[in-house]
Parts: C-alpha cells; structure tokens; sequence
C-alpha cells in the first residue's frame, strides 16, 4: 500500500489542530530547518520543535524531510560555507528521525548568499542542471534517496513546458528522484495558461518518488498595477477539484511511488477547516487504495 | 549569463524599487505581473520571519500597521536579507531601528535646520 502522509508543522495550534489527522498519517514530513535555530556561533542547533517531534510515538510511522532552504540552485561561492552548516545540522537530523528521503526545491532560496526563501527560479541551462545534480550529490551523502521538487515560479526564464525537461535532467543520477507536486502544475498552468496534462505529459513518472497534494488561493487584485489575480501556491485552501483529478490520473502510472502527502501551511487552519482536512486524506488514502487495485 | 552572474542581478533585482527594469535588464521578455509578484512574496516572507523573531516588531505591527509597513519597506530596501532564521532577522531589524533612532552625526546636524528652513520656505 502507498503511504498517505501529513505535513507536521512547528506551530502549537496547527499540532492541536491536526492532532487526529496527525495521529492518522502513515508518515510526517517536516522541513527540517524549520526545527533550528541559529547560534552566534555560526552552528545550527535543535529548537524546542525538534524535541517534540522526535519525541512523537512512531508505531510504524516514518519521517521524509522536506526542506526549502538548502538551495538546490545556487551556485555562488559565498553561500558556500551557510550550505555546509545546513548540510551537517541534517546530517545530525537523520540521526534522529531516520529520514527515508530528503527533498528540496527546485530553485535558488538563497540568492548571492542572501536569503530569499521562495525558491527563485533558475535560468533551464546545463549549468544550473550540473549545480542542482552537485546539491542533490552532497544531500545523497546524508540521505540515500533524495529529490527535487517541481516548483511554483510566477515567472520563468523560458517555457514553462520545458521545465520538464530541466526538472529530468536534475534528477537523472541514480537515487535522485522527482517529487511531484500537483498543486504546484496547476498553479504554473493556471497562472502561464497551459494544460497540465501538456507538462505531466512531459515527465518521466518512473522518477517520482512522492506526490505533494495541496491547496492555495487567489491573489488580491489590488497587488498588481495591472489588476492581474494570479494563483498563489500558499497551501492554505482546500485541494481543486482538478488537482484530485491529477492525482488520479497521475499516481497510477508512477510505478515507483513511495508516499502521497497532504500539505497545509500553518495559520491557515480553523476549527472549521479540520473536517475538511480530514475528509481530504481520507480522499487521499481511497485514492492511493484505487491506484493499488488497478495496479 | 552565468549562474552566478544571474544571481546577483536576481539579488539585486528582488528589492529593487522597480523589479521588472532590472530583471528587463538581463532577461528582457521576463513577465512583468510575475516579476512583481516574486518580489512581493519575497518581502512578504521576510516580513514573516521577522514576525516570528521579535515580539516587538510585531507589537508595532499591531499598534500601527500602515507606519511600520512603511518602516519595514525601508528596511527590507536598505538591509540585505542575510538572515536565515528568525532570531536573526529580528537582530537585523533592532539594529536597523536603533540607527534610526540615534542621534546624527555633527554634519548632519548643521545641515537640518537648513533642511527644515527650505522646508518653511516652500510653504
């Protein structure tokens, strides 16, 4: 069976919250620096969320890292001594939460060494595909299985169709694998008018390790001069009905799917969000089964 | 362009006052409505960071939303982002205030009144 996973997020309210949601996950991935803290030092220690979550009775359950700060794409020298401090502190971090893979972003969050912490999107070069091959071969020597997530760009260095064949060549080497997030191919097609059938299409689903579901929302007219709403990936609404329709049609064929997981950003919960929460991984799980059945 | 040539312009691009010309600058078909958006997002992140780091700034926050939006806009403007988690983010920003706040140099001394008499004059 394919697990069904949940985002455990570093907030007392979210956890409350999600308890019951959290309690049924088959795993629970964490972005691992949002359990650090920064010492004046230099080094990264373990804050208060790093306990507790460890602490959490795993009765079977696994952890996946999923991180947004390493910075898969960036190339400048002056980041490097920052990626290092990153790279041992989640060394430290498998060592406690045994994580079964480890993904990130594919994008620069940092940016010449300062911190953008979107993930910013990469010119679709062999040179920025040789960069996030070297991250992901520095993340492999802590953690066997890793990978790159599809991104959401709001805009992009070319065509947004031929993201797909940079995202392949990243991930080429073996044990480097795609994580797919459906939400974030709706987004980009929403917001850069495509089929996201057209971009799916495009991708080797022999390479996906997970599938990301998730939601978001519209952005305030008033942001723009233009008055243009584009589709914000801020995994604070419910999943479109296109995205379940995506996952079914997707997960069927990615024969080395290893987990599907439910993301919600913390703050975006409600006490009148939690049944709609909980009925979405139900919806996961049915989905998930139906995908073993046809199999 | 190379990455690293491609980061700094990006860097720079991020908080600049208008975006869309220094990203125009090295990509010049780059979408304008989504250059804007990133930039925006990026702020907007920062502003979160800095959130979760000081209760003070958030308590400013709270008092006076439109002024410290205009504070925190100076700042993100004249401050690298070089803080990673919140705590630090928070230091950056006392210091930042604290700059403001202390008294200016003799020269600029001499220079106010003058400042504030041109001031006068135009009314």
């Amino acid at each position: 069976m394919i697990p069904v996973g949940f985002t455990l997020q570093p907030d007392p309210e979210f956890l409350e919250r999600c308890a019951r949601i959290i309690a049924g996950a088959d795993y629970w991935e964490v972005a691992p620096e949002t359990l650090w803290r920064h010492r004046s030092d230099g080094r990264l220690e373990e804050n208060g969320y790093h306990r507790r979550f460890a602490e959490m009775s795993r009765r079977g359950r696994f952890f996946v890292a999923h991180g947004v700060g390493l910075s898969l794409g960036s190339g400048a020298a002056v980041d490097a001594r920052r990626r290092r401090a990153w790279l041992q502190r989640v060394r430290a971090d498998h060592a406690t939460f045994d994580f079964r893979w480890y993904t990130d972003h594919l994008g620069a969050s940092s940016v010449d060494g300062l911190a953008m912490t979107l993930p910013l999107p990469l010119p679709m070069t062999a040179e920025a595909a040789a960069v996030v091959r070297r991250r992901l071969s520095q993340m492999q020597r802590i953690v066997g299985d890793v990978g790159v997530e599809n991104n959401v760009a709001y805009f992009l260095l070319g065509d947004a169709l031929d993201e797909p064949r940079f995202l392949m060549d990243c991930v080429r080497a073996r044990g480097c694998h795609l994580l797919l997030d459906l939400h974030n191919v709706y987004t980009m097609a929403t917001n850069f008018g495509f089929d996201p059938a057209d971009y799916l299409r495009r991708l080797d689903l022999r390479k996906v390790i997970e599938i990301h579901v998730s939601g978001g929302s519209e952005s305030d007219p008033r942001w723009l001069p233009s008055g243009r709403v584009l589709r914000l990936d801020g995994h604070d609404g419910a999943v479109p009905e296109l995205v379940w329709r995506m996952l079914e049609a997707v997960a069927p064929r990615c024969p080395n799917l290893r987990g599907v997981t439910l993301e919600r950003m913390e703050g975006t919960v409600g006490d009148g969000d939690v049944p709609l929460l909980a009925a979405e991984m139900q919806r996961l799980r049915a989905t998930v089964q139906r995908r073993r059945r046809r199999a | 362009m190379r990455l690293v040539d491609y980061e700094k312009q990006l860097a720079a691009a991020m908080r600049a006052r208008d975006p869309v010309a220094a990203m125009r600058a090295i990509y010049p078909g780059v979408d304008a409505d989504g250059v804007r958006m990133t930039a925006l997002l990026v702020a907007r992140l920062r502003f979160e960071r800095l959130m979760r780091g000081s209760p003070e700034a958030e308590a400013s926050f709270d008092r006076d939303p439109a002024s410290f939006a205009r504070d925190f806009a100076r700042y993100h403007a004249e401050v690298p982002p070089r803080a990673f988690f919140p705590a630090d983010e928070a230091t950056l920003f006392r210091a930042w205030r604290d700059r403001q706040a202390s008294p200016p140099p003799v020269r600029s001394r001499i220079v106010a009144p003058k400042r504030l008499s041109q001031r006068r004059s135009r009314r």
